[in-house]
Protein backbone atom coordinates (compact mmCIF):
# COMPACT_ATOMS: atom_id res chain seq x y z
CA UNK A 1 0.00 0.00 0.00
CA UNK A 2 1.67 3.34 -1.32
CA UNK A 3 1.34 6.33 0.90
CA UNK A 4 2.27 10.34 0.25
CA UNK A 5 1.94 12.62 2.63
CA UNK A 6 2.15 16.07 1.16
CA UNK A 7 2.23 19.82 2.65
CA UNK A 8 2.67 22.85 1.56
CA UNK A 9 6.83 22.66 2.10
CA UNK A 10 7.29 19.16 1.30
CA UNK A 11 6.67 15.93 0.27
CA UNK A 12 6.68 14.93 4.19
CA UNK A 13 6.68 11.06 3.57
CA UNK A 14 6.59 8.99 0.40
CA UNK A 15 6.65 5.03 0.92
CA UNK A 16 5.08 1.59 1.11
CA UNK A 17 3.55 0.88 4.29
CA UNK A 18 1.62 -2.18 5.65
CA UNK A 19 -1.23 0.27 7.94
CA UNK A 20 -1.64 3.34 8.91
CA UNK A 21 -3.74 5.14 12.04
CA UNK A 22 -4.89 8.26 12.03
CA UNK A 23 -7.42 11.00 13.52
CA UNK A 24 -9.97 11.47 11.20
CA UNK A 25 -12.15 14.48 12.27
CA UNK A 26 -14.94 11.70 12.92
CA UNK A 27 -12.77 9.54 15.15
CA UNK A 28 -9.86 7.48 14.97
CA UNK A 29 -9.98 5.36 12.27
CA UNK A 30 -7.09 2.51 10.50
CA UNK A 31 -6.24 2.34 6.96
CA UNK A 32 -5.34 -1.16 5.95
CA UNK A 33 -4.09 -2.92 2.42
CA UNK A 34 -8.03 -3.64 0.85
CA UNK A 35 -9.54 -0.64 2.11
CA UNK A 36 -12.55 0.68 0.04
CA UNK A 37 -12.24 4.19 -1.51
CA UNK A 38 -12.29 6.78 1.00
CA UNK A 39 -12.22 9.98 1.09
CA UNK A 40 -12.30 11.86 4.60
CA UNK A 41 -11.12 15.07 6.74
CA UNK A 42 -8.59 14.70 8.95
CA UNK A 43 -7.89 16.47 12.45
CA UNK A 44 -5.04 17.34 14.62
CA UNK A 45 -3.52 14.37 16.01
CA UNK A 46 -1.14 11.81 16.09
CA UNK A 47 -0.62 9.53 12.78
CA UNK A 48 1.14 6.16 13.45
CA UNK A 49 1.75 4.02 10.01
CA UNK A 50 3.81 0.37 9.59
CA UNK A 51 6.57 0.42 6.99
CA UNK A 52 9.47 -2.29 7.38
CA UNK A 53 8.04 -3.86 10.00
CA UNK A 54 8.20 -0.55 12.51
CA UNK A 55 6.14 1.13 13.82
CA UNK A 56 6.53 4.66 13.14
CA UNK A 57 4.59 8.03 14.64
CA UNK A 58 3.95 11.46 12.94
CA UNK A 59 2.13 14.72 13.96
CA UNK A 60 -0.60 16.13 11.31
CA UNK A 61 -2.09 19.01 11.40
CA UNK A 62 -5.67 19.14 9.46
CA UNK A 63 -6.35 17.89 6.57
CA UNK A 64 -7.94 15.15 3.81
CA UNK A 65 -7.00 11.48 3.52
CA UNK A 66 -7.28 9.95 0.27
CA UNK A 67 -7.26 6.32 -0.56
CA UNK A 68 -7.58 5.34 -3.98
CA UNK A 69 -7.04 1.58 -5.12
CA UNK A 70 -4.43 1.10 -2.34
CA UNK A 71 -2.50 4.44 -3.10
CA UNK A 72 -3.11 6.82 -0.34
CA UNK A 73 -2.54 10.34 -0.23
CA UNK A 74 -2.60 12.32 3.05
CA UNK A 75 -3.13 16.50 2.36
CA UNK A 76 -1.97 18.43 5.39
CA UNK A 77 -0.67 21.89 6.70
CA UNK A 78 1.77 19.98 8.87
CA UNK A 79 3.58 16.64 9.19
CA UNK A 80 6.37 16.83 11.66
CA UNK A 81 8.26 13.66 13.74
CA UNK A 82 8.04 13.84 17.32
CA UNK A 83 12.33 15.22 17.13
CA UNK A 84 11.21 18.16 14.99
CA UNK A 85 8.56 19.92 17.39
CA UNK A 86 10.49 22.56 18.99
CA UNK A 87 8.04 22.90 22.29
CA UNK A 88 9.09 26.52 22.80
CA UNK A 89 8.51 27.54 19.41
CA UNK A 90 4.71 25.80 19.72
CA UNK A 91 4.60 27.39 23.41
CA UNK A 92 5.43 30.79 22.48
CA UNK A 93 3.18 30.27 19.23
CA UNK A 94 0.22 29.34 21.42
CA UNK A 95 0.34 32.09 24.06
CA UNK A 96 0.48 34.80 21.19
CA UNK A 97 -2.60 33.19 19.79
CA UNK A 98 -4.26 32.84 23.28
CA UNK A 99 -3.05 36.42 24.33
CA UNK A 100 -4.51 38.11 20.81
CA UNK A 101 -7.75 36.12 21.23
CA UNK A 102 -8.17 37.79 25.05
CA UNK A 103 -7.06 41.12 24.04
CA UNK A 104 -8.85 41.82 20.99
CA UNK A 105 -11.93 39.77 21.11
CA UNK A 106 -14.16 42.74 20.77
CA UNK A 107 -12.64 43.91 17.46
CA UNK A 108 -12.18 40.23 15.81
CA UNK A 109 -14.22 39.16 13.20
CA UNK A 110 -15.78 35.52 13.65
CA UNK A 111 -13.75 34.71 10.91
CA UNK A 112 -10.65 35.94 12.44
CA UNK A 113 -11.71 34.27 15.64
CA UNK A 114 -12.52 31.47 14.32
CA UNK A 115 -9.18 31.24 12.80
CA UNK A 116 -7.06 32.13 15.80
CA UNK A 117 -9.51 29.27 17.90
CA UNK A 118 -8.25 26.82 15.33
CA UNK A 119 -4.25 28.11 15.62
CA UNK A 120 -4.75 27.30 19.30
CA UNK A 121 -5.78 23.70 19.00
CA UNK A 122 -3.11 22.93 16.51
CA UNK A 123 -0.87 23.72 18.68
CA UNK A 124 -2.23 22.52 21.81
CA UNK A 125 -2.62 19.07 20.24
CA UNK A 126 1.36 19.70 19.16
CA UNK A 127 1.98 20.40 22.48
CA UNK A 128 0.24 16.64 23.83
CA UNK A 129 1.90 14.79 20.95
CA UNK A 130 5.13 15.91 22.17
CA UNK A 131 5.15 15.76 25.29
CA UNK A 132 3.58 11.80 25.52
CA UNK A 133 6.12 10.95 22.75
CA UNK A 134 8.96 12.46 24.64
CA UNK A 135 8.27 10.95 27.71
CA UNK B 1 39.87 61.79 -27.91
CA UNK B 2 39.41 61.44 -24.23
CA UNK B 3 41.91 62.14 -21.74
CA UNK B 4 43.63 59.45 -19.88
CA UNK B 5 42.03 60.56 -16.58
CA UNK B 6 38.67 60.60 -17.65
CA UNK B 7 39.25 57.19 -19.07
CA UNK B 8 40.38 56.02 -15.97
CA UNK B 9 37.42 57.50 -14.20
CA UNK B 10 34.83 55.89 -16.44
CA UNK B 11 36.89 52.70 -15.77
CA UNK B 12 37.07 52.97 -11.99
CA UNK B 13 32.80 53.82 -12.30
CA UNK B 14 32.15 50.74 -14.61
CA UNK B 15 34.08 48.69 -12.08
CA UNK B 16 32.27 50.12 -9.10
CA UNK B 17 28.74 49.08 -10.72
CA UNK B 18 29.82 45.74 -11.51
CA UNK B 19 30.62 44.74 -8.18
CA UNK B 20 27.44 46.20 -7.04
CA UNK B 21 25.56 44.23 -9.90
CA UNK B 22 28.15 41.06 -8.53
CA UNK B 23 26.59 41.11 -4.94
CA UNK B 24 23.10 41.64 -6.03
CA UNK B 25 23.93 38.42 -8.02
CA UNK B 26 24.93 36.97 -5.43
CA UNK B 27 22.32 37.79 -3.10
CA UNK B 28 19.39 36.81 -5.62
CA UNK B 29 20.90 33.27 -6.51
CA UNK B 30 20.66 32.71 -2.85
CA UNK B 31 16.92 33.66 -2.46
CA UNK B 32 16.29 32.03 -5.49
CA UNK B 33 17.02 28.88 -4.60
CA UNK B 34 14.41 28.90 -1.37
CA UNK B 35 11.98 30.51 -3.32
CA UNK B 36 12.45 28.04 -5.97
CA UNK B 37 12.12 25.07 -3.58
CA UNK B 38 9.21 26.60 -1.88
CA UNK B 39 7.43 27.29 -5.65
CA UNK B 40 8.02 23.61 -6.70
CA UNK B 41 7.22 21.58 -3.54
CA UNK B 42 4.02 23.86 -3.24
CA UNK B 43 3.03 23.01 -6.52
CA UNK B 44 3.06 19.28 -5.23
CA UNK B 45 0.35 20.48 -2.83
CA UNK B 46 -1.85 22.11 -4.35
CA UNK B 47 -2.27 19.50 -7.19
CA UNK B 48 -2.54 16.59 -4.94
CA UNK B 49 -5.45 19.23 -2.58
CA UNK B 50 -7.49 19.29 -6.28
CA UNK B 51 -6.35 15.19 -6.72
CA UNK B 52 -8.49 14.80 -4.11
CA UNK B 53 -11.01 17.51 -5.45
CA UNK B 54 -11.62 15.94 -8.19
CA UNK B 55 -13.03 13.50 -6.62
CA UNK B 56 -15.85 15.27 -5.27
CA UNK B 57 -17.16 16.80 -8.85
CA UNK B 58 -20.14 14.52 -9.35
CA UNK B 59 -21.39 16.03 -5.88
CA UNK B 60 -20.06 19.40 -6.32
CA UNK B 61 -23.29 19.94 -8.54
CA UNK B 62 -25.78 19.30 -5.62
CA UNK B 63 -24.10 21.64 -3.02
CA UNK B 64 -22.84 24.49 -4.74
CA UNK B 65 -20.66 26.17 -2.69
CA UNK B 66 -20.74 30.03 -2.25
CA UNK B 67 -16.73 30.21 -3.62
CA UNK B 68 -17.77 28.22 -6.74
CA UNK B 69 -21.08 30.67 -7.37
CA UNK B 70 -21.27 32.48 -10.73
CA UNK B 71 -22.75 35.44 -10.35
CA UNK B 72 -24.17 37.68 -13.13
CA UNK B 73 -23.79 41.10 -11.39
CA UNK B 74 -20.65 42.68 -10.04
CA UNK B 75 -17.30 43.86 -11.03
CA UNK B 76 -13.93 42.47 -12.13
CA UNK B 77 -11.26 41.94 -9.83
CA UNK B 78 -7.85 41.59 -11.51
CA UNK B 79 -4.96 40.90 -8.46
CA UNK B 80 -1.71 41.35 -10.42
CA UNK B 81 1.74 39.71 -8.62
CA UNK B 82 4.28 42.10 -9.10
CA UNK B 83 7.34 42.36 -7.44
CA UNK B 84 8.38 45.50 -4.48
CA UNK B 85 12.01 46.00 -6.37
CA UNK B 86 12.81 46.46 -9.95
CA UNK B 87 16.04 45.66 -11.34
CA UNK B 88 14.40 42.25 -12.22
CA UNK B 89 14.71 42.40 -16.30
CA UNK B 90 11.37 42.65 -18.30
CA UNK B 91 9.71 40.61 -15.57
CA UNK B 92 7.26 43.65 -14.34
CA UNK B 93 6.89 45.04 -17.95
CA UNK B 94 5.89 42.07 -19.64
CA UNK B 95 3.38 41.24 -17.02
CA UNK B 96 1.76 44.63 -17.32
CA UNK B 97 1.92 44.23 -21.10
CA UNK B 98 0.06 40.85 -20.65
CA UNK B 99 -2.60 42.63 -18.16
CA UNK B 100 -3.28 45.61 -20.40
CA UNK B 101 -4.40 43.47 -23.20
CA UNK B 102 -6.28 41.05 -21.35
CA UNK B 103 -7.71 42.69 -18.92
CA UNK B 104 -10.71 45.87 -19.47
CA UNK B 105 -9.71 48.86 -18.65
CA UNK B 106 -13.15 49.40 -16.64
CA UNK B 107 -11.79 46.47 -13.79
CA UNK B 108 -10.44 47.02 -10.60
CA UNK B 109 -7.46 46.21 -9.43
CA UNK B 110 -4.91 45.15 -6.77
CA UNK B 111 -1.09 44.59 -6.52
CA UNK B 112 0.94 42.43 -4.81
CA UNK B 113 4.02 44.42 -4.61
CA UNK B 114 4.53 47.84 -5.45
CA UNK B 115 6.74 48.34 -8.61
CA UNK B 116 3.84 48.41 -11.35
CA UNK B 117 1.48 51.15 -9.20
CA UNK B 118 2.72 54.33 -11.61
CA UNK B 119 1.61 52.52 -14.32
CA UNK B 120 -1.38 51.69 -13.13
CA UNK B 121 -1.66 55.13 -12.41
CA UNK B 122 -0.36 56.31 -15.66
CA UNK B 123 -2.89 54.11 -17.58
CA UNK B 124 -5.76 55.29 -15.59
CA UNK B 125 -7.03 51.58 -14.38
CA UNK B 126 -8.59 51.91 -11.29
CA UNK B 127 -6.23 50.62 -8.21
CA UNK B 128 -8.21 49.70 -5.33
CA UNK B 129 -5.47 48.24 -3.10
CA UNK B 130 -1.79 47.73 -2.92
CA UNK B 131 0.49 45.31 -0.68
CA UNK B 132 3.38 44.76 0.05
CA UNK B 133 4.98 41.38 0.59
CA UNK B 134 8.32 40.42 2.47
CA UNK B 135 11.44 38.93 0.78
CA UNK B 136 10.73 35.76 3.11
CA UNK B 137 7.64 34.71 2.51
CA UNK B 138 4.84 34.40 5.71
CA UNK B 139 1.56 33.04 5.12
CA UNK B 140 0.41 35.40 8.26
CA UNK B 141 1.09 38.54 5.77
CA UNK B 142 -1.14 36.78 2.83
CA UNK B 143 -3.95 36.71 5.65
CA UNK B 144 -5.10 39.88 5.22
CA UNK B 145 -5.40 40.11 1.66
CA UNK B 146 -7.10 36.27 1.17
CA UNK B 147 -9.99 38.22 3.38
CA UNK B 148 -9.62 40.98 1.44
CA UNK B 149 -10.53 39.18 -1.94
CA UNK B 150 -13.05 36.76 -0.31
CA UNK B 151 -15.35 39.18 1.49
CA UNK B 152 -15.31 41.24 -1.59
CA UNK B 153 -16.64 38.24 -3.72
CA UNK B 154 -18.83 37.20 -1.44
CA UNK B 155 -20.30 39.69 -0.61
CA UNK B 156 -21.15 40.27 -4.28
CA UNK B 157 -18.96 43.41 -5.24
CA UNK B 158 -16.94 41.17 -7.89
CA UNK B 159 -18.52 38.44 -9.88
CA UNK B 160 -15.28 37.13 -10.51
CA UNK B 161 -11.37 37.14 -9.49
CA UNK B 162 -8.26 37.25 -11.80
CA UNK B 163 -4.67 36.99 -10.66
CA UNK B 164 -2.09 37.64 -13.38
CA UNK B 165 1.63 36.44 -12.39
CA UNK B 166 4.80 35.14 -13.43
CA UNK B 167 4.62 31.55 -13.89
CA UNK B 168 8.41 30.05 -12.66
CA UNK B 169 9.08 27.68 -15.30
CA UNK B 170 13.02 27.66 -15.25
CA UNK B 171 16.01 30.00 -13.75
CA UNK B 172 16.04 31.93 -17.49
CA UNK B 173 12.40 31.55 -18.56
CA UNK B 174 9.19 32.83 -16.88
CA UNK B 175 6.08 33.13 -18.38
CA UNK B 176 3.08 36.07 -17.69
CA UNK B 177 0.01 34.14 -16.59
CA UNK B 178 -3.60 35.36 -16.18
CA UNK B 179 -5.84 32.64 -14.29
CA UNK B 180 -8.75 33.27 -13.12
CA UNK B 181 -8.93 32.38 -9.08
CA UNK B 182 -12.65 32.66 -8.64
CA UNK B 183 -15.25 31.54 -8.93
CA UNK B 184 -13.64 27.80 -8.44
CA UNK B 185 -15.14 26.32 -11.33
CA UNK B 186 -14.76 22.17 -11.80
CA UNK B 187 -12.33 22.68 -15.33
CA UNK B 188 -9.91 24.60 -13.85
CA UNK B 189 -9.90 21.75 -11.16
CA UNK B 190 -9.71 19.40 -13.69
CA UNK B 191 -6.71 20.89 -15.36
CA UNK B 192 -4.61 21.55 -12.07
CA UNK B 193 -5.34 17.79 -10.84
CA UNK B 194 -3.96 16.35 -14.11
CA UNK B 195 -0.93 17.43 -13.44
CA UNK B 196 -0.43 15.06 -10.88
CA UNK B 197 0.81 11.89 -11.84
CA UNK B 198 -1.75 9.50 -10.13
CA UNK B 199 -3.98 7.32 -13.15
CA UNK B 200 -6.99 8.55 -13.52
CA UNK B 201 -10.04 6.81 -12.45
CA UNK B 202 -13.34 8.90 -12.05
CA UNK B 203 -15.64 6.40 -12.05
CA UNK B 204 -14.64 5.56 -8.51
CA UNK B 205 -17.51 5.14 -5.84
CA UNK B 206 -15.45 6.91 -2.36
CA UNK B 207 -16.88 6.57 0.61
CA UNK B 208 -16.85 10.53 1.58
CA UNK B 209 -17.00 11.20 5.39
CA UNK B 210 -17.68 13.41 6.59
CA UNK B 211 -20.72 13.74 3.95
CA UNK B 212 -19.65 15.42 0.32
CA UNK B 213 -21.25 19.43 1.39
CA UNK B 214 -19.28 19.57 5.17
CA UNK B 215 -16.12 18.23 3.34
CA UNK B 216 -16.53 20.72 0.22
CA UNK B 217 -17.16 23.29 2.73
CA UNK B 218 -13.65 22.73 4.31
CA UNK B 219 -11.75 22.09 1.02
CA UNK B 220 -12.79 24.98 -0.93
CA UNK B 221 -11.54 28.23 1.69
CA UNK B 222 -8.12 25.41 1.69
CA UNK B 223 -7.98 25.45 -2.17
CA UNK B 224 -8.33 29.08 -2.76
CA UNK B 225 -5.71 30.10 -0.17
CA UNK B 226 -3.49 27.73 -1.29
CA UNK B 227 -3.93 28.59 -4.92
CA UNK B 228 -3.13 32.12 -4.27
CA UNK B 229 -0.37 31.65 -1.77
CA UNK B 230 1.38 29.23 -4.80
CA UNK B 231 0.88 32.00 -7.34
CA UNK B 232 2.67 34.34 -4.80
CA UNK B 233 5.31 32.09 -4.69
CA UNK B 234 5.95 31.74 -7.86
CA UNK B 235 6.26 35.19 -8.50
CA UNK B 236 9.11 35.54 -5.86
CA UNK B 237 10.94 32.55 -7.34
CA UNK B 238 10.70 34.04 -10.64
CA UNK B 239 11.47 37.87 -9.03
CA UNK B 240 14.49 36.25 -7.46
CA UNK B 241 15.26 34.45 -10.89
CA UNK B 242 14.94 37.23 -13.08
CA UNK B 243 16.79 39.48 -11.19
CA UNK B 244 20.27 36.64 -10.77
CA UNK B 245 19.98 36.47 -14.71
CA UNK B 246 19.55 40.21 -14.93
CA UNK B 247 22.30 41.25 -12.79
CA UNK B 248 24.13 38.71 -14.38
CA UNK B 249 23.95 39.89 -17.46
CA UNK B 250 24.76 43.53 -16.19
CA UNK B 251 28.24 42.01 -14.59
CA UNK B 252 29.34 40.83 -17.92
CA UNK B 253 28.38 43.97 -19.67
CA UNK B 254 30.46 46.08 -17.11
CA UNK B 255 33.06 43.68 -18.01
CA UNK B 256 33.35 44.16 -21.47
CA UNK B 257 32.64 47.85 -20.97
CA UNK B 258 35.78 47.53 -19.00
CA UNK B 259 37.96 45.79 -21.56
CA UNK B 260 37.16 48.22 -24.01
CA UNK B 261 37.76 51.27 -21.71
CA UNK B 262 41.29 49.74 -20.67
CA UNK B 263 42.20 49.28 -24.73
CA UNK B 264 41.32 52.62 -25.15
CA UNK B 265 43.26 53.63 -22.10
CA UNK B 266 46.41 51.92 -23.38
CA UNK B 267 46.20 53.23 -27.08
CA UNK B 268 45.72 56.94 -25.21
CA UNK B 269 48.57 56.40 -23.20
CA UNK B 270 50.73 55.08 -26.09
CA UNK B 271 49.80 57.89 -28.11
CA UNK B 272 50.73 60.25 -25.72
CA UNK B 273 54.03 58.62 -25.18
CA UNK B 274 55.00 58.84 -28.73
CA UNK B 275 53.96 62.79 -28.85
CA UNK B 276 56.20 63.47 -26.45
CA UNK B 277 59.09 61.34 -27.85
CA UNK B 278 58.03 63.19 -31.16
CA UNK B 279 58.57 66.21 -29.06
CA UNK B 280 62.16 65.51 -27.17
CA UNK B 281 63.78 64.66 -30.43
CA UNK B 282 62.24 67.60 -32.38
CA UNK B 283 63.71 69.94 -29.98
CA UNK B 284 67.07 68.09 -30.10
CA UNK B 285 67.38 68.52 -34.07
CA UNK B 286 66.49 71.83 -33.67
CA UNK B 287 69.47 72.24 -31.30
CA UNK B 288 71.81 70.80 -33.64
Amino acid sequence: MHFRIITPLRTALDLDVTGLKLPATQGEMEVLPGHADLITSVANGELTYTANGELKSLFVGGGFLQVEHGNVLLVTDTALEAAAIDTDTVQAALERAQKALRDRASVLSREEQAYLEACIAKQLAMMEYSRVRKR
Amino acid sequence: MASLRDIKRRIKSVRNTSQITKAMQMVASAKMRRAQELALNGRAYISALANVFKHLQDTIAECSSPLMQRKETGKLLVVVINTDRGLCGGLNSNLFKEVITACPAEADYITIGAKLNPQFARTGRNLVASFSLGDSFDEAELKPILDFIRNAFLDGTYKTVTVAYQKFINVMVQKPQIVELLPITPEELLAVAAQDDTEDDNNANFLLEPGAGSLLSSILPLYFANLLTQQVLEGKASEQSARMVAMKSATENAKTLIGELTLEYNKARQTQITNELLEITTAMKAME
